[in-house]
């Protein structure tokens, strides 16, 4: 018996396959991340339609053909295209690069549906005014703790203070903060001023649908963002090329 | 196991590599060569070989030619003072049929795909960047309409519009996901005159 699964996804990457086909690669509840090949994808009469643009959240009914080594997609409808995303470039970027990160951090057929959630979560609040950056960092703290790299934010590494006041270092070989007095025993760090500090708590604690009510100082959601690319870089190897190739279009790397 | 002979394999070989070619095809290509008149065959070798040699692409916009300068660039009833930018030679084609659009193109030759590594520095931007700075009124976006289309134009945008042009991309309407060059020609004379101009990003 063929097994026709039926489930809801984000659309993380594609790329085309022969003449008018595509492979697209769907981060889905119930099977996890898996590589759906699009017969026609490419043709603009095709029956999938947008439903297979990255940064898509999308119903997917598919397949598996043993001979092809992948699922064979035979629906796709769109639940939700985020056309806002794609109309601003800084939103573009951002949600580009949580779809990068996505992809990256997880491996394929194992199903995580509340991380699914939280993509999904971030790409909502991507197409709403909340500030972009301030949603990738957001959506970086969870995945990363979703995939096993949760960052230790309230215990000093060193003395144990919990919430220490003041600066805190995070050291990425450790995972975890150390106080401003416990700094100088630990390796090179990211330096966390209390406000950023502050944010990555508040961060840690609140859905993405409550950062739009978060007022920041743009400089904190820039220092989270690389704080957190420094902590998944140290134990991942993982670079998002899309702040790379597009960093000129939000400012900064 | 025997496979056909050495030079039936291996012309095989060289034609499963063609996109959308698979073994059977490829197999079913070379059994007609095989069959086929010497002439024929041979005129098809020497076709390919000439273009090969012979095609290069249009050292001001990027397009096919086989001279220095393409037939759009040197044709002088064109407007050089608006660019209509592309992904690739075949969408020059596509716009062409149109019949509606009278200024020069620039190819690209890609689109800036960040999840596949290519970035703003592996496409043809520098020399859009002299030629708009030449003196360009108007630069048309025509990139696919997908993501990658879509991150491209939001990047020639704030990379141009400070150089004075007004910078606009084809109406949406084309369908999202498909290739510009696909697309039949009325629904992209539409797109083209239904060209919205690009404006700054919104604040964050
Ligand atoms: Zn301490
Ligand atoms: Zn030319």
């Amino acid at each position: 018996m063929r097994e026709i699964i039926r489930t809801e996804g984000v659309v993380l990457k594609r790329r085309d396959f022969g003449e008018t086909s595509r492979v697209v690669v769907v981060y889905t509840y119930r099977k996890g991340k898996v590589q759906l090949l699009a017969k026609g994808a490419r043709r603009p009469k095709s029956k999938f339609g947008a439903a297979l643009e990255p940064l898509t959240l999308g119903e997917y009914v598919f397949y598996y053909r043993e001979a092809k080594d992948l699922y064979t997609l035979s629906e796709a409808d769109i639940v939700r295209s985020y056309q806002r995303v794609r109309e601003d470039a800084p939103r573009l970027v951002y949600g580009l690069a949580c779809v990068e990160a996505a992809d990256k951090l997880t491996r394929e057929l194992d199903p995580d549906p509340r991380s699914v959630r939280v993509l999904g979560g971030a790409l909502d609040a991507l197409g709403t005014g909340t500030s972009p950056r301030l949603v990738l960092g957001h959506y970086l703290l969870h995945l990363a703790s979703g995939v096993g790299f949760r960052p230790e934010l309230i215990t000093c590494k060193g003395c144990g203070t919990v919430r220490p006041a003041g600066a805190v270092t995070f050291s990425p070989a450790d995972g975890a903060i150390v106080c401003d007095k416990c700094a100088s025993g630990f390796g090179d760090g990211v330096v966390l001023k209390p406000g950023a500090y502050n944010l990555l708590l508040f961060l840690s604690e609140v859905p993405a649908a409550k950062l739009s009510r978060v007022k920041i100082a743009s400089g904190a959601a820039a220092q989270i963002t690389s704080f957190l690319l420094a902590h998944l870089r140290y134990h991942t190897d993982i670079e998002l090329r899309a702040l790379k190739s597009l960093g000129a279009l939000v400012g900064s790397g | 196991m025997y496979g056909y002979t050495r030079l039936m394999d291996h012309l095989i070989n060289e034609l499963t590599k063609m996109p959308g070619v698979g073994r059977k095809s490829g197999q079913r290509l070379a059994f007609y060569l095989l069959k086929a008149d010497d002439e024929y065959v041979l005129g098809l070798a020497d076709a390919m070989r000439r273009v090969k040699e012979g095609v290069r692409f249009c050292g001001e916009c990027g397009n096919l030619t086989e001279g220095d300068i393409c037939a759009i660039c040197a044709d002088e009833d064109r407007d050089k003072s608006v660019i209509c930018v592309v992904e690739d030679p075949q969408d020059v084609q596509a716009l062409e049929k149109t019949g509606q659009y009278t200024g020069v193109y620039h190819v690209l030759m890609g689109a800036i795909s960040p999840l596949d590594g290519i970035g703003p520095e592996d496409l043809e931007i520098s020399r859009l960047v002299e030629r708009v700075a030449e003196g360009a009124k108007e630069v048309i976006i025509a990139t696919d309409p997908d993501v990658e289309g879509d991150a491209t134009a939001h990047y020639l945008a704030q990379l141009l519009r400070p150089l004075g042009p007004k910078v606009s991309r084809i109406a949406r309407g084309l369908p999202v996901g498909g290739d510009l060059r696909y697309a039949d020609e009325v629904t992209l004379g539409k797109a083209l005159a239904g060209r919205t101009e690009l404006l700054g990003s919104s604040d964050f």
